[in-house]
C-alpha cells in the first residue's frame, strides 16, 4: 500500500508524506468532492429538463393558437356596388352603415359564388367583419377588388384538424385537397378582442387591458415604494414605531394575493361603484401587492450604498436631503429598479385578486381607457381555458405564450436597465 | 523609568549601549589610575601596559559609534531613550579622550630623571586621585541617572584647575632654581596638563548625564 | 490634568474648545477636553486606539450628528461662534471645515464632477468657465492636476489609492474652507503615497488650519508643529511637536511616544 515516493522518502530518512492513512484520506476527499459536484449539476440538469418540457409543451400547443382556418373569398365592391366614401366609411357609424347596406350579404354572395353552397354555409358569421375592417382602414378599396381569407366556422376548423363531427371532417378534407380551406397564420389574432367564437377571437383586448393596469399599478407604486424606502432608511428614527413598521411591511408582501382582492371589493368599488372592470382599480389593488416589494428590495439596495459615500457627501457639507438624492439614490436604483420590475411582473401573472374586483366580464372590444371594462392576459388565460369549444384549447395556449413573451420582455428591461445604470465605487 | 519597552530587543539594545560606556569607563579609570602609579613609582613595564590597553577603548568607542546609530536608524527613539542614546555617543568619544590622556602621561614615565628629588612629583598623586575621583563619580551617576552627583563632579572641577596652577607656578619655580631638571620638569608640567584635562572632559561626561537625565544642561554658575 | 507647554505664543486661536465631552448613549468618550487651535500650524492628536481622538475630531464638524446616540456637551468657538448651538447652520459649517478620512472616498462619479459638486451645491460658482477655474485650482493646490489634467473626465475611483487621497483633500479645498480636518489620511496608502500627502499637508498649512489624527508617531513628529496627546476619553498634554517629543512633560506621555506604554 505505500507509495513509490513514501518507500523513497522513508529510506532518505525523511518522514514521508503519502502515508497509506494519507492516501486513503485523500481518496475520500476526492470522492466526497466529485459526488457533490455530480449532485449539483443533476439538480441543475433536472430544473432545466422540467423547464424546456413545461415551455417545449406550451410552445408546440400554442403555435397552432396562432393558426386559424380559412377560406379564400375574392369580393369585387364595385361590381358590387356596396355604397360608401372616404367619409362613410371613417365615420365611427361606419361598421353599421355597412352592416345595414348589406355587405354581410355580399360576402356571402362572392363565398358562394367561388367555394360552393356548402362550404359558404361554414363561412364564420362574423367574417363579413373582416371585410368591413379593411374597408374602413382603406377606403380606396371601395372601388376597387381583393383576395380575403375569410376565417371559417369553428365547426368546419376543428373538422380540418381531424375532430368534431365526421361530415364537417370530410368537408373539410374535400375544401382543403381543392385548396379553399387551409390552416394560416393568424396575423388578427394580435388585433382582436374577446369573441364566442375561437375563431374570431383576438388576444389584443387582454393585452392592452393588462398594459393599462401595469401603468396604474407602476404610477402608483413605484413612487410610494420608493419614497417609503429613503424613509425608512434615512429619516426614520430606531425606535419601536419604525421596527413595527417595517415588520408589517414584510408581512404585507407575503399576504395572499386575494386578500388585496377583497381589500379592493371592499374599499375601492365602494368608492367608485361604477367602475367595475376598469383597469384603475385593477390597477390599485396590484399596486397595494407590488408597494410592499418594492420598499422591501429598495430598502436593501439603499442598505447597499456604502456609508464612506454619504460621510464624504456629508463633509462636503451636502445637506441631508442632497446626500439622499444627489448621491445613494443613484446608487441604489440599480437595485430599486429590478425589484420594482420584479415585482410587477409578478402582478402582471396574478389573476386571483382581479378576479375578485370583476374583471372578469367578457370585454369585446379593447378598453379605450383607464375607466373603461377591461380584462387582463391572465384572466382571459383563465377564461377561455373554462369554454367548452375545442378550439379554444390551442388559443389558450397561444394567449399563454403572449403572456411568456410579455413577462420575457420585462424581465429582459430589468437587466438593461439593472446594467445602464450600475456604477462601481 | 516605569515601565519596559513594549519592544523587548530596544530595551536589550539600551542595556547593552550602556554597558559599553560602563566598561569603556571603567578602563579609563584604570588607565588613569596605573598610569600615575607608574609615573610615582617610575616603572616603565606598567606604564607599556597602560599604553597597549588603550587601543580597547578605541574599539569600544567605534562599538558604541555603530550601535547608536544603528538604534537611532531602527528604533527611531524619543525622548528620554533619544537624549540616552545621543549622550552615550558623546560620551563614548570623551571617554575614548581620557584614554588617549593616561595613555600620554604613561608614555612621559621613562623621561622622568632623578625622580626622588622632585618634590612637586608628590603633589601628582593627590591630583591625580581627584580626577580619577571625579571620573568614578560622574560614571556612578551615568549609571543611575543622577543629574545631582553630576552637578557635584562639576563643581569639582574648580579644585582640579586650582591643583594645576599651583603644581604649574611650583614646577616653574622649581625650573628656574634647577635648571638642569628642566627636560623632566617640562615633563610634568604636561602630566599635569593631562590631568586637568581629564578633569574638564569629566566635565562634559557630567553636562551630558544631566541632559539625558532631565533634558536640560546644567546651569552655567557650576562651571 | 492637562498639561499645556507655556510659552507657545500662537496667534489667536482658529477654534477654541472648551469642555467639550462625548458620549455615546451612556458610555463617555471624552472627557473635559479644552485646546486652542492655532490657524498657522497643522496640529496633531495622537494616542493609542479607543482615546478619543478621532471622536474628537469630529466634534469640529459635528459629524458626530450623523451617529444617533452620540450626545456632545460643552462649548467649541470657530471664529467665536458656538458650532454646537441649534443656532450653527451644519451645512454652512462643514464648508468652512472640511474633512478627509481615512479611506479615500471619492464620489462614484468624474473627477471633475467631484470637485465641482461641493462649489455647487454652495453656490459658489454656476456657470462652466467659474466651475472649470475653481476644480483647476483645487487639483492644482492638491497635486493632482498634472497628473489627471487630460481625463477629467474618467471616474474618480479609477484613480489609485495616492490619487484619490488626493482627489478627496482637492474636493475639500474647492469649497474654500478655513479648517481642514484630516482623520488618519495616509494609514491606507503606501510609503510614497504617504511622502506625498505629507509634503502636500506641509504646503497647505499656511492656507488652512489643519488638524491631523494619526497613530503614527513618526508621521506627527513629522508634519506637525503642534501636538495634543490622548488618553482614555482627557487630553494629557498639549506643546510644540519638538518639545512632545524630545522632552515631554507627562510621564504618560513619554510611556507612549517611547513605545513603553502598556
Amino acid at each position: 500500500m505505500n507509495s513509490p515516493a513514501a518507500l523513497a522518502a522513508e529510506s532518505a530518512g525523511v518522514r514521508p508524506t503519502r502515508t497509506p492513512a494519507f492516501e486513503q484520506r485523500l481518496a475520500r476527499r476526492y470522492r466526497a468532492e466529485r459526488n457533490f459536484r455530480l449532485m449539483g449539476l443533476s439538480a441543475v440538469v433536472l430544473s432545466v429538463a422540467v423547464l424546456v418540457f413545461l415551455l417545449g409543451n406550451m410552445f408546440i400547443n400554442g403555435l397552432a393558437g396562432f393558426q386559424r382556418a380559412e377560406m379564400p373569398v375574392t369580393i369585387n365592391f364595385a361590381e358590387a356596388g356596396v355604397e360608401g366614401d372616404a367619409i362613410s366609411l371613417t365615420a365611427p357609424s361606419a361598421l353599421q352603415t355597412l352592416e345595414m347596406g348589406g355587405l354581410p350579404d355580399v360576402v356571402a354572395f362572392y363565398a358562394e359564388d367561388q367555394l360552393g353552397e356548402t362550404a359558404a354555409a361554414q363561412l364564420s358569421p362574423d367574417a363579413w367583419r373582416d371585410v368591413a375592417a379593411a374597408l374602413m382602414a382603406d377606403p380606396a378599396l371601395i372601388t376597387g377588388t381583393r383576395t380575403f381569407q375569410l376565417a371559417a366556422s369553428s365547426d368546419l376548423a376543428s373538422g380540418l384538424g381531424g375532430e368534431g363531427p365526421p361530415e364537417m371532417q370530410a368537408l373539410a378534407k374535400q375544401l382543403a385537397s381543392e385548396g379553399k380551406l387551409a390552416k394560416n397564420w393568424d396575423w388578427g389574432f394580435m388585433s382582436r378582442s374577446d369573441a364566442t367564437s375561437p375563431q374570431a377571437v383576438g388576444i389584443w383586448g387582454a393585452l392592452k387591458g393588462s398594459i393599462l393596469t401595469m401603468i396604474i399599478t407602476l404610477v402608483l407604486a413605484f413612487p410610494v415604494g420608493v419614497l417609503s424606502a429613503l424613509y425608512l432608511e434615512e429619516y426614520a428614527p430606531k425606535n419601536r414605531w419604525t421596527d413595527v413598521i417595517e415588520v408589517s411591511i414584510n408581512n404585507l408582501a407575503a399576504v395572499p394575493s386575494i386578500i388585496f382582492g377583497l381589500l379592493g371589493l371592499a374599499v375601492f368599488l365602494t368608492v367608485f361603484p361604477n367602475m367595475r372592470s376598469a383597469p384603475l382599480i385593477g390597477g390599485m389593488t396590484l399596486a397595494l401587492m407590488t408597494m410592499p416589494v418594492i420598499v422591501i428590495s429598495g430598502r436593501n439596495a439603499i442598505k447597499a450604498v456604502p456609508p464612506s459615500i454619504r460621510d464624504g457627501a456629508l463633509a462636503v457639507g451636502a445637506s441631508p436631503v442632497q446626500v439622499v438624492f444627489h448621491h445613494v439614490l443613484p446608487l441604489a436604483l440599480p437595485g430599486m429598479l429590478t425589484g420594482t420590475i420584479i415585482g410587477m411582473a409578478r402582478a402582471l401573472g396574478e389573476t386571483a385578486p382581479l378576479l375578485m374586483i370583476g374583471m372578469r366580464a367578457f370585454v369585446a372590444t379593447p378598453p379605450e381607457g383607464f375607466t373603461s371594462p377591461a380584462t387582463v392576459l391572465p384572466v382571459q388565460i383563465f377564461l377561455w381555458s373554462d369554454e367548452i369549444n375545442r378550439g379554444f384549447v390551442e388559443r389558450t395556449s397561444a394567449a399563454i405564450i403572449v403572456l411568456l413573451a410579455f413577462l420575457l420582455l420585462m424581465n429582459g428591461l430589468a437587466i438593461y436597465l439593472r446594467n445602464k445604470f450600475e456604477k462601481n465605487w | 523609568m516605569a515601565a519596559e519597552h513594549t519592544v523587548k530587543a530596544f530595551d536589550e539594545d539600551i542595556t547593552r549601549l550602556r554597558g559599553l560606556i560602563a566598561e569603556m569607563g571603567g578602563l579609563a579609570e584604570v588607565a588613569i589610575q596605573e598610569a600615575l602609579d607608574a609615573l610615582v613609582r617610575g616603572d616603565v613595564e606598567l606604564a607599556d601596559k597602560v599604553v597597549a590597553r588603550d587601543k580597547k577603548l578605541d574599539v569600544l568607542e567605534t562599538e558604541v559609534d555603530k550601535l547608536s546609530v544603528r538604534i537611532i536608524a531602527l528604533r527611531a527613539p524619543m525622548a528620554d531613550d533619544l537624549r540616552e542614546v545621543i549622550a552615550a555617543l558623546k560620551i563614548g568619544g570623551v571617554l575614548e579622550r581620557i584614554g588617549d590622556y593616561a595613555k600620554n602621561i604613561a608614555k612621559r614615565v621613562g623621561m622622568i630623571e632623578r625622580r626622588g628629588e622632585f618634590e612637586p612629583l608628590t603633589l601628582l598623586p593627590a591630583m591625580g586621585e581627584l580626577a580619577g575621583e571625579m571620573v568614578h563619580d560622574v560614571l556612578t551617576a551615568y549609571a543611575a541617572r543622577d543629574p545631582d552627583l553630576a552637578r557635584e563632579v562639576i563643581a569639582t572641577d574648580a579644585k582640579v584647575d586650582a591643583f594645576y596652577n599651583s603644581i604649574f607656578r611650583n614646577l616653574v619655580s622649581y625650573m628656574v632654581e634647577n635648571p638642569a631638571t628642566i627636560s623632566s620638569a617640562a615633563q610634568l608640567l604636561f602630566v599635569a596638563r593631562n590631568i586637568e584635562r581629564i578633569g574638564d572632559h569629566a566635565t562634559n561626561v557630567a553636562e551630558m548625564v544631566h541632559f539625558a537625565a532631565t533634558g536640560t544642561y546644567p546651569p552655567d554658575d557650576h562651571r | 490634568m492637562t498639561v499645556i507647554h507655556p510659552n507657545m505664543d500662537d496667534a489667536s486661536a482658529k477654534i477654541r474648545a472648551r469642555d467639550v465631552c462625548v458620549f455615546y448613549g451612556d458610555k463617555q468618550a471624552i472627557d473635559h477636553v479644552s485646546i486652542d487651535i492655532s490657524p498657522d500650524y497643522v496640529t496633531a492628536f495622537i494616542g493609542p486606539s479607543g482615546c478619543g481622538k478621532s471622536t474628537f475630531l469630529r466634534c469640529f464638524n459635528r459629524m458626530n450628528d450623523t451617529i444617533g446616540t452620540a450626545r456632545v456637551t460643552g462649548r467649541i468657538e470657530l471664529e467665536g461662534e458656538n458650532i454646537l448651538s441649534d443656532a450653527m447652520d451644519v451645512v454652512q459649517l462643514r464648508a468652512r471645515v472640511g474633512m478627509v478620512f481615512q479611506k479615500p472616498n471619492p464620489f462614484p462619479k468624474s473627477i471633475y464632477e467631484n470637485i465641482a459638486y461641493g462649489p455647487k451645491i454652495h453656490g459658489l460658482a454656476d456657470k462652466k468657465p467659474d466651475l472649470d477655474i475653481i476644480v483647476e485650482r483645487s487639483l492644482m493646490r492638491a497635486g493632482l492636476w498634472d497628473e489627471v489634467k487630460d481625463r477629467l473626465e474618467d471616474s474618480g475611483t479609477a484613480l489609485s489609492g495616492g490619487q484619490q487621497q488626493r482627489l478627496c483633500i482637492a474636493r475639500a479645498i474647492a469649497v474654500d474652507p478655513e479648517v481642514i480636518l484630516m482623520d488618519e489620511p495616509a494609514s491606507a496608502l503606501d510609503p510614497i503615497a504617504t511622502a506625498k500627502i505629507e509634503e502636500l499637508i506641509d504646503e497647505l498649512s499656511g492656507r488652512y488650519a489643519i488638524v491631523i489624527v494619526t497613530h503614527s508617531m513618526q508621521q506627527a513628529a513629522r508634519v506637525s508643529q503642534r501636538t495634543a496627546f490622548f488618553h482614555l476619553g482627557k487630553m494629557v498634554e498639549y506643546g510644540p511637536t519638538s518639545e512632545i517629543f524630545t522632552n515631554p512633560i507627562e510621564e504618560r506621555t513619554k510611556d507612549y511616544i517611547t513605545g513603553r506604554y502598556g
